[in-house]
């Protein structure tokens, strides 16, 4: 790179940095999840959501007559 | 325009305090949802429910609408920063402006179930929404987190249009000198 181009508002500007472009790549992931949850219906007591917290369903908090 | 250094630090103050506030009203709020799934004490889940629907009224949704209108904005605007100067404040942005509305979208759920809970006619059938809630609240804590991580580190990046008003600022200020 010239020292012209790392002069602000001479040649071109800096490239986009990596780390946001993967900000950019999850995000439109997360949209497209969302999208298609809700497209295809999906309910978290009936789907994944539930085996997703199936073992934290299992661990069960004491009583409050317990405590 | 540019804030006075000790016009500066109180803003800072207040916006710091209240992004941690909120990612520890946020926790706490995770911490009721995974009782009110996992608990088998109906008093309890009840009890969850209930601080739930407080919880988001009177702290959360306030300290989520306190950076995002007034403190982010007056913080960025009154120092070289800038708003959309630097990529970290605008993914910054991003974030608390989802977070807020997926937080506000979340409002119906909460009280619906704080007042199944207030009316004791929690059923199996609410199984869905209990678990949105825990998803979301995961959720939303992660990305409180990140927003913070990005405070904090800062991570190189300015934006094409950051790039060009420095270029501008640098040209004006050697005018000044070259005049002077």
């Amino acid at each position: 790179m010239s020292e012209n181009q790392k002069v602000p508002g001479r040649g071109l500007p800096p490239s986009t940095p990596a780390w946001v472009k993967v900000f950019v790549i999850i995000f439109i992931v997360l949209v497209l999840i969302v999208v298609i949850v809700h497209l295809t219906g999906f309910r978290f007591d009936h789907g994944a959501g539930e085996i997703l917290l199936g073992s934290l369903a299992s661990f069960t908090l004491p009583s409050v007559q317990q405590l | 325009m540019t804030m006075k250094p000790s016009l500066r630090k109180l803003v800072r103050t207040v916006h710091v305090t209240v992004t941690v506030g909120w990612l520890g009203a946020v926790a706490g709020f995770l911490a009721l949802a995974i009782t009110g799934v996992t608990s088998q004490d109906t008093q309890l889940v009840r009890a969850a429910y209930l601080a739930m629907d407080l919880i988001t009224r009177f702290v959360i949704v306030p300290l989520s609408l306190v950076p995002l209108l007034l403190t982010g904005p007056v913080l960025s605007l009154g120092t070289p920063w800038g708003l959309f100067r630097h990529y970290w404040i605008v993914v910054k942005l991003v974030i608390n402006i989802l977070s807020t509305i997926i937080l506000l979208i979340h409002m119906q759920p909460i009280s619906y179930m704080a007042r199944v809970a207030a009316d004791g006619t929690l059923s199996s059938a609410d199984r869905g929404v209990q678990i949105q809630l825990v998803v979301a609240a995961g959720a939303g804590l992660l990305a409180l987190l990140v927003a913070t991580t990005l405070a904090v580190y800062k991570p190189r990046g300015m934006t094409p249009y950051g790039w060009r008003k420095q270029y501008e600022e640098r040209t004006e200020s050697s005018n000044v000198d070259a005049v002077n």
